[in-house]
């Protein structure tokens, strides 16, 4: 037959394929064959010649998007893959051995899983942020466990070092520093330690040139290099010889040497001024040895400046007094810690019973005990639950995260196995399917990973300011190799746990089959029960941080909104030192200078009321037994033992501390007088109990003089917002007594602590203040001075922090949760897109489909819900040490934890719920 | 990720339509148009433009095979067959879908409680 015309009009129409040209003629033949046909079914339908040619136009439609299409079909990739079917897995890569296919296939699929994660946006955003954030956040809390509860101490065999404490649990000392006598017999009778080694820190004033300023420094005995194992960088630590009172040997900090003497290598031999009296340098620590170690309960200033001590004999004679000397010791090799323990009670048990009327005058009788305490648990000990807490709360955001990032790669498989399926039906080998999801895995994994480090770095530069200050391990802060493989492997982990997984699980079975279970989308009966199962596990997480973060919330509320006993808003706080070459060792000086200070002080424009005390406010300060005349102990009456303080008239009103009952201090109350002190509230209700103590006797100690008690005043927190106020006596400067104190207390008493009630600005009072001070004594190093305030709020750091980063953490894991929720639902809702269709099509109503959706998602939520809080109730008694005025299974808490998840479940899942409401039924059903 | 689903199923359902009539005889282009839209009353229609291609993209992957075949009295027309290749895809994809409208028809189409 010839050609029929309809060849000419499609060449006349059809643009050029630039296809072989052999194929191209087949092309247009083909295509005028079906005009053809179209023509002449309509012309014998009776159509006009014209109406039959437009009908044959109109069933070609859009001649250049034809020819796009049969382009794109003609040279489709899927020409190659019919290869394959033909001579299937004869090229997969791996088989081979040759490496350089294998790279380059590997090279391909990370290829293309970059380019799959830049064409979906919104999962690659939400895995990618997701695991930023937990690859961020637990990189940067490891490295902080790391540095301060793992990372050991920078002495020799830290492993045998270990500190010391008396204890008197029946007065509720748990840990208290040695008393002088007591420490001499221990070391005596012990045969558990290598060398023991005594040390006491205190502050001076270091001159140099014209120059002043406070340093901290620890006395120490010589033995305390032996015990570290540790030798000075430069020159030598003390002798034997040196550990006498009135020796002038100094050893300086690496960082002092530094500051000091610029680093000087010639320092050995060199005179330096401690308060004002020269000493000679012998040695320059290392410079990674801080010591004391910060952190520690009691003597916790890390020296700048090196002492030796030794006892008075007024401090040996004084059984059951002075518990401020701090003892550390090193084991003897094979030596345990329980073993020494196991000693050291036997010799304590033996010391009390050799001195049943000393203790009984002393501490009233109170059982003695002695600790052994590992030295690095004694200097973490403070920090140790803050950190513990940390870590908890990483590794749930950590599981919420992996858990998030496994749904949506779940989500993601799942929407993949029908092609997965159909390669595998079609002999693509099960190893190439498997490696080209694992690169794709390890593609997000990284990316995740490196977005997670940079967040870690940041975290890390903030981390130090917000953790109290001096835990030991902060300045080698940084992200370390362990901390790095620690989350590269559980990023990695979670996507391959999740990514390829799965997967597998469906190119192991029968192709067809596998083609079956995909080709019906619901499929996935597996897949979706897997992501409902780690929806609710993310809301369980998120409750498990929720919980504790409200606990430490409402901590927090109750500490801030406590009565502390005392006025700290306006009132300003200074610290000096009276240096020994100046103000000599009697004390008369010193009294001088104490009444001089106080009067110039009240001389001050802006300063409402002034004092002075020998301790620094709101810290821990010496307890001591006193003797309470017609105070019987036993049979529950508690020995009376009391924080001591020797303040100046003033002093209480400085602070707006009331007076209950009878007088305050006042400046009549001299050394020449008869003595008298002040009692504590509590003081008064335990020690004299139903009456009222104003006008009993008391004495300091068995040896002092009687005093009167004159009046009762207010119970004050001092040792911190979270700790009640315990029995606390305050007696007059004027009346120090000299007799039982000794040199020790001198040695106190050196160091004023001056404080001023303000009407004006704290500032220019302050500046006005050292003016003042500087009048008496212009050498003086004065410090600024701080508000109460300020020192209170730093005594709340440990909670702040924790409140605040737990609530962060949970406010994350929260809304991973949502975002968890919200993708399985609107995930199952994509899938379900035709039955909701055919549901609205059969008369559901939009609210009916909305409510089914919604209660799917809620229903998740609260299941999650109940688990986490039945979680949170079981774990939240490890936070008990860190919580005040609230019980870790505070029903309130838990409350508005549930509403909290609750209404976050609710936002999660409206967009979805709403969206299924959106279905067009009619589009719904043709796409079937 | 819901719209290339969406495409990636319907073009696998015309895989499957293309597919199963061929399953019955070989068929030309005309033909098979014409078979899908009467079998399916008028609910399904294959443009030209979408026909063709998909034919081409079939024979392509090695599912069916075109052959120009003369009759007498006729001009000659490509008639298109199954392959084994085909036959074997063919049989999978009966089965994805039969589970899939057994699912629908379960889930779905059985009225219900509601």
């Amino acid at each position: 037959m010839p050609p029929s015309r309809f060849v000419a009009h499609v060449r006349a129409r059809l643009p050029r394929l630039d296809l072989d040209p052999h194929r191209e003629a087949e092309i247009v033949e083909e295509l005028a064959q079906q005009l053809e046909q179209t023509f002449d079914a309509a012309r014998s339908g009776g159509a006009s010649e014209d109406a039959a040619m437009a009908d044959a136009d109109a069933s070609i439609g859009d001649w250049g998007s034809l020819a796009r299409s049969i382009v794109s079909a003609e040279r489709s990739r899927a020409a190659q893959v019919a290869g394959r079917v033909v001579a299937p897995i004869a090229t997969e890569p791996g088989g081979s051995g040759a490496l350089g296919p294998w790279l380059r296939s590997i090279w391909q699929d990370a290829r293309h899983g970059v380019r799959w994660l830049t064409k979906h946006p919104g999962f690659a955003s939400a895995a990618l942020l997701t695991l930023a954030l937990t690859v961020g956040a637990s990189s940067a809390i490891f490295s902080l466990v790391n540095a301060v509860l793992l990372r050991p101490l920078p002495f020799t065999e830290p492993d045998r070092l270990a500190a010391l404490f008396e204890a008197a649990p029946e007065v509720g000392f748990d840990q208290i520093p040695f008393s002088p006598p007591d420490y001499v017999d221990y070391i005596a009778a012990q045969t558990s330690f290598d060398a023991l080694a005594v040390y006491r820190t205190t502050s001076v004033e270091l001159a140099t040139g014209s120059e002043s300023q406070r340093v901290d420094v620890a006395r120490v005995t010589s033995a305390l290099w032996t015990v570290l194992g540790v030798s000075p960088a430069l020159g030598r630590g003390f002798t034997a010889d040196e550990g006498r009172p009135g020796s002038t040997a100094a050893v300086l900090s690496h960082a002092a040497w530094q500051r000091y003497f610029s680093g000087d290598p010639q320092v050995v031999g060199k005179t330096v001024l401690l308060d004002r009296q020269p000493f000679v340098v012998v040695g320059v620590m290392p410079a990674r040895v801080a010591f004391p170690l910060p952190g520690s309960r009691f003597n916790s200033q890390a020296a700048e400046v090196f002492v030796p001590m030794a006892f008075t004999d007024e401090e040996l004679q004084a059984r059951g007094g002075f518990f401020s000397n701090s003892v550390v010791g090193r084991l003897k090799p094979g030596v345990t810690r329980a073993a020494a323990q196991a000693e050291a009670t036997t010799i304590a048990d033996a010391i009390y019973a050799n001195y049943p009327s000393d203790f009984k005058a002393a501490v009233n009788g109170a059982q003695l005990q002695f600790l052994v305490v590992s030295l690095h648990e004694s200097a973490s000990g403070r920090s140790r639950v803050l950190v513990l807490v940390l870590f908890g709360a990483v590794v749930l955001l950590l599981l919420a995260g992996c858990a998030n990032v496994g749904s949506l790669l779940l989500a993601l498989t799942t929407s993949r196995q029908r092609e997965l399926a159909v390669r595998a039906s079609l002999g693509a080998a099960r190893g190439r399917l498997a490696s080209q999801l694992l690169t794709e895995s390890v593609v997000l994994a990284g990316l995740g990973g490196v977005l997670g480090l940079g967040l870690a770095w940041v975290l890390l530069r903030v981390a130090p300011q917000a953790l109290p200050a001096g835990t030991p391990g902060l300045s080698e802060l940084g992200i370390d190799a362990t901390v790095l493989a620690f989350t590269v492997l559980a990023s990695l982990a979670t996507a391959v746990l999740f990514g390829v997984a799965p997967s597998m699980r469906w190119s192991a079975v029968d192709p067809a089959q596998a083609m079956q279970a995909a080709g019906s989308r619901g499929v996935t009966a597996g897949g979706a029960r897997a992501r409902r199962t780690l929806a609710i596990l993310q809301c369980a997480f998120a409750v498990l941080l929720l919980v504790p973060a409200g606990l430490l919330a409402r901590t927090m509320w109750t500490l801030l909104s406590r009565n502390a006993g005392f006025e700290g808003e306006h009132v300003l706080s200074m610290s000096t030192n009276l240096p020994v070459g100046a103000y000599g060792t009697d004390g008369v000086r010193i009294a001088e200078f104490y009444r001089q200070a106080v009067e110039r002080l009240a001389a001050v424009p802006g300063a409402r009321a002034v004092g002075a005390s020998m301790d620094m406010p709101l810290e821990p300060r010496e307890r001591r037994g006193i003797v309470v005349e017609g105070y019987e102990i036993g049979g529950g009456a508690a020995p009376p033992i009391v924080a001591y303080s020797w303040v100046t008239p003033g002093y209480l009103e400085a602070l707006s501390v009331p007076v209950t009952s009878g007088r305050s201090l006042l400046p009549s109350d001299t050394a020449d007088g008869q003595r008298v002190a002040l009692v504590s509230t509590s003081a008064a209700r335990k020690f004299w109990p139903g009456t009222d103590p104003v006008g009993k006797r008391m004495k300091s100690s068995t040896d002092a003089p009687w005093a009167i008690v004159v009046g009762v005043v207010g119970d004050v927190r001092e040792d911190g917002l979270d700790k009640e106020p315990g029995p606390h006596v305050y007696a007059a400067i004027a009346q120090v007594d000299r007799e039982s104190l000794g040199e020790n207390i001198v040695g106190q008493y050196r160091n004023p602590h001056l404080v001023a009630a303000t009407t004006g600005s704290t500032t220019a009072v302050g500046g006005l203040m050292r003016d003042a001070i500087r009048g008496l004594d212009d050498r003086l190093a004065l410090p600024p001075a701080t508000t109460l305030d300020e020192l209170s709020v730093r005594t709340l750091g440990t909670q702040r922090l924790a409140a605040v980063v737990v609530g962060t953490f949970s406010v994350a894991a929260l809304l991973i949760a949502a975002l968890g929720l919200h993708g399985v639902l609107a995930f199952g809702v994509a899938q379900r897109q035709r039955e909701l269709g055919i549901r609205l099509a059969l008369g559901a109503t939009p609210r009916r489909l909305r409510g089914l959706v919604a209660r799917d998602g809620l229903g998740l939520a609260v299941v999650g819900l109940l688990i986490g809080l039945g979680g949170a109730y079981a774990t939240t008694g490890w936070l008990q040490s860190m919580l005040v005025g609230v019980a870790p299974g505070d029903p309130m808490t838990f409350a508005a934890v549930g509403l909290v998840v609750l209404a976050a479940a609710a936002c999660a899942v409206w967009l979805p719920a709403r969206s299924a409401t959106r279905i067009d039924p009619a589009t719904t059903i043709r796409e079937v | 990720m819901a719209p290339a689903d969406d495409r990636e199923l319907k073009k696998g359902s015309a895989d499957l339509l293309v597919l199963a009539l061929l399953e019955r005889e070989p068929a030309h282009g005309y033909d098979l148009a014409r078979r899908i839209t009467e079998g399916s009353a008028g609910i399904l229609t294959f443009h030209v433009a979408s026909l063709y291609p998909l034919l081409y993209r079939l024979e392509r992957k090695g599912w069916i095979e075109g052959r120009w075949v003369e009759k007498a009295g006729q001009r000659r027309r490509r008639y298109y067959r199954l392959t084994t290749a085909g036959r074997r895809v063919l049989k999978a994809q009966r089965a994805s879908w039969t589970a899939f409208v057994d699912a629908i028809r379960r889930l779905a189409l059985v009225p219900q409680q509601e």
